[in-house]
């Protein structure tokens, strides 16, 4: 019967590591698979789908097409054709594409799925365009406020999601976030409406958040105001 | 006057330790612990499940499912089949309502061993142990050996009594003076949280009679003993932790009030004493611990101070705007409350279940019993103790990676000259 030569206990003779420190035993050749550890089950317990997802997908198409069907209606016998109720339609789609997307697959791939969801919006966003004849502000102005705005959130959720920020590191991101945010729409605003850039607002914005972030990410360096923190706010 | 349980309406109302669990619980905080049963013969897994059958028509308290009221959770009986299920390498995860058809239990087998997984709302270690027993002389009683209804064994045979599912804390304490000392937040233990889903079991088995040579060397009891070493070796790594911020340490010991109320009660009826060890005073040795633990149980542990806890319990319970409010608001409520005053105010938990007691009859096919409380993410590192035949099974439970609590307490034990045997469910 092996002993583990750094804590000193009796180990089981299928160990080929101490269970305290990791020590390997000491003639592992001798001991090692020899009587194998049949007490211990292989099967593990894994956690089992509590969520119906084929259920939400199909609650989800027959809440929406309830609307979609009776404002269709509405506006063709009432009205003189199809003509208000398409934006109803337009939106009520937009929405059934954010409520399953996450569903459609499987596996919950969030790229897979937000990238749907981006591309639904742009394309709702798009057609509210053409179909109001409000003049061209898809291209210069609505598009790239979306696609930055969806890069920052994409790139916010992986860090969290990774863990490869944490604890003050995670509000630190998220204000140096607000601050970048706040001078890309003031940057994207004033290149449609003036067709220039004059820094304003936005600074005013970015530069507490900045400043804020800063003493975060020093706190965060000092453990102990970070144990105090998560104590007192029960994190 | 005991109130009985309306059993014939198949209705059980939530006892007062068990309101919380439903409350808190989640995939990190399952609520769940485990008895087993070792015998010397591999398991069969159909006559297993015949002798379940019978002992949940038994013990009607354990076949409930759990269903949500107006204003409180509650039990309804059920009569449906508990299939049996094969043992994992990660046992005590959360029970959910889709998983067993609403039980809130799990009867596991593997080899030669037969585990009892329970929802601590249903029941308490003693509780769990009872059932656990009276299944295993059931399994044994099907293939033909004898075993009679003592020391724990309840008789298969004969109807259940209304005292088994009766919630024992009313008797025992209403109308108590209560007594609710204000405990600030103890030490914490720190490491890497095991990925979802895991648990780490380190076990280690210790021959009784040295344990008891060296408790009574120092005149302690075992579990005076053993709650000692874990909270001297706790000091010991909060100091090499972070020796200029110290935080009392502080253990958790579950007392079980069945030996200070005359009750047949099943379901939980427990309490617990913190035992404390306050570093910012000074060094300890071993033996002033000792010491302190010893005087402190026992000046805690006896019946007015136990009827005292129990009693700002039911008393919490019975506040008006507690009873009034609906469980969706009281469910949160309850888990709010939970964390500002329970997980913060002790480190450590050690239950220990004794010696236990079977007929010499069962006592001949099995080898060896153990409990197993299930990991939180709240208390790091969780100790369950139980003797049978000669040795003592000290099981810990933890949710971090790193065993430093396991190896500190084992290795200390080896230091006093009593042998350890160690085995884990990571390899």
């Amino acid at each position: 019967m092996p002993y583990c030569v750094l804590c000193g206990v009796r180990l089981k003779d299928s160990n080929n590591r101490c269970p305290l420190c990791g020590t390997p035993v000491i003639l592992p050749d001798q001991y090692s698979g020899k009587a194998g550890n049949n007490e211990l089950p292989l099967k593990r317990d894994e956690p089992r789908e509590s969520f119906d997802r084929d259920l939400w997908v199909k609650l989800v198409s027959i809440i929406l097409a309830v609307p979609i069907l009776l404002t269709l209606a509405i506006d063709y016998f009432v009205g003189t054709g199809i003509s208000w109720s398409i934006y109803v339609l337009t939106a009520l789609a937009l929405v059934w594409v954010w409520c399953v997307s996450p569903f459609l697959v499987r596996r919950n791939i969030f790229p897979l799925w937000f990238a749907l969801d981006t591309a639904a919006l742009s394309g709702f966003l798009f057609f509210i365009e053409r179909l109001s004849n409000t003049g061209n502000w898809f291209i210069p102005l609505a598009f790239p406020l979306l696609i930055f705005t969806s890069a920052l959130i994409f790139s916010i959720v992986f860090l969290f999601r990774k863990k490869i920020i944490r604890q003050l590191q995670k509000p630190a991101i998220l204000l140096l976030i607000i601050g970048l945010l706040c001078l890309f729409i003031e940057l994207i605003v004033d290149r449609y409406k003036y067709d220039g850039y004059q820094p304003g607002w936005s600074f005013l914005v970015a530069i507490p958040c900045s400043a804020f972030a800063v003493i975060l990410l020093i706190l965060q360096r000092r453990q102990w105001i970070v144990e105090e923190l998560k104590y007192w706010f029960r994190i | 006057m005991v109130k009985k349980e309306n059993t014939s309406r198949r209705l059980f109302r939530l006892d007062n330790a068990a309101h919380i669990y439903p409350a808190i619980k989640n995939q990190k905080q399952p609520g769940v612990f485990r008895v087993s049963a070792t015998l010397y013969e591999p398991v069969h897994p159909g006559i297993l499940q015949q002798a379940l059958n019978v002992t949940l028509k038994r013990i009607p308290g354990f076949s409930v499912k759990l269903r949500p009221g107006l204003f409180w959770n509650y039990f309804v009986h059920t009569d449906d089949a508990l299939p049996i299920q094969e043992d994992v390498q990660n046992p005590c995860m959360e029970i959910t309502k889709k998983e067993n058809d609403g039980f809130l239990l799990r009867v596991r087998y593997h080899g030669c061993r037969i585990a009892l997984e329970a929802f601590h709302s249903v029941t308490d270690g003693s509780g769990a142990l009872t059932f656990l027993k009276t299944l295993v002389a059931q399994y044994l009683r099907l293939q033909g050996i004898t075993i009679p209804a003592e020391k724990g064994v309840l008789d298969c045979t004969s109807p259940p009594k209304p005292e088994e599912v009766q919630d024992s804390f009313r008797p025992f304490a209403l109308g108590t003076h209560r007594i609710r000392r204000k405990e600030p937040r103890a030490y914490q233990i720190k490491g890497t949280p095991l990925p979802p889903h895991n648990i780490s079991i380190i076990r280690g088995t210790i021959p009784l009679e040295e344990i008891r040579k060296a408790g009574k060397r120092h005149n302690v009891s075992i579990t005076e003993f053993l709650t000692a070493a874990l909270l001297y070796n706790l000091n010991g790594l909060q100091l090499c932790e972070n020796p200029y911020k110290l935080l009392p340490v502080r253990v958790q010991v579950p007392v079980n009030l069945r030996g200070h109320f005359e009750t047949e009660t099943l379901r939980n009826f427990s309490s617990f004493i913190n035992v404390e060890l306050e570093p910012r005073l000074g060094d300890y040795s071993f033996e002033e611990v000792l010491k302190l633990v010893h005087h402190f149980l026992r000046f805690e542990v006896n019946e007015k101070f136990l009827r005292s806890r129990v009693a700002a319990n039911l008393r919490t319970e019975g506040l008006l705007f507690l009873r009034v409010v609906p469980l969706m608001i009281k469910n949160p409520m309850i888990g709010l409350g939970y964390k500002i005053a329970g997980p913060n105010t002790f480190t450590s938990i050690l239950s220990n279940l004794g010696n236990i007691d079977v007929p010499h009859e069962l006592a001949e096919y099995v080898k060896k019993f153990d409990i197993v409380l299930g990991a939180s993410k709240d208390t790091a590192v969780k100790c369950a103790v139980s003797g049978f035949k000669g040795s003592l099974r000290v099981n810990f439970t933890s949710s971090i990676e790193e065993a430093m609590v396991e190896r500190a307490f084992f290795t200390f034990l080896v230091g006093q000259g009593i042998p350890v045997e160690v085995e884990s469910n990571q390899e």
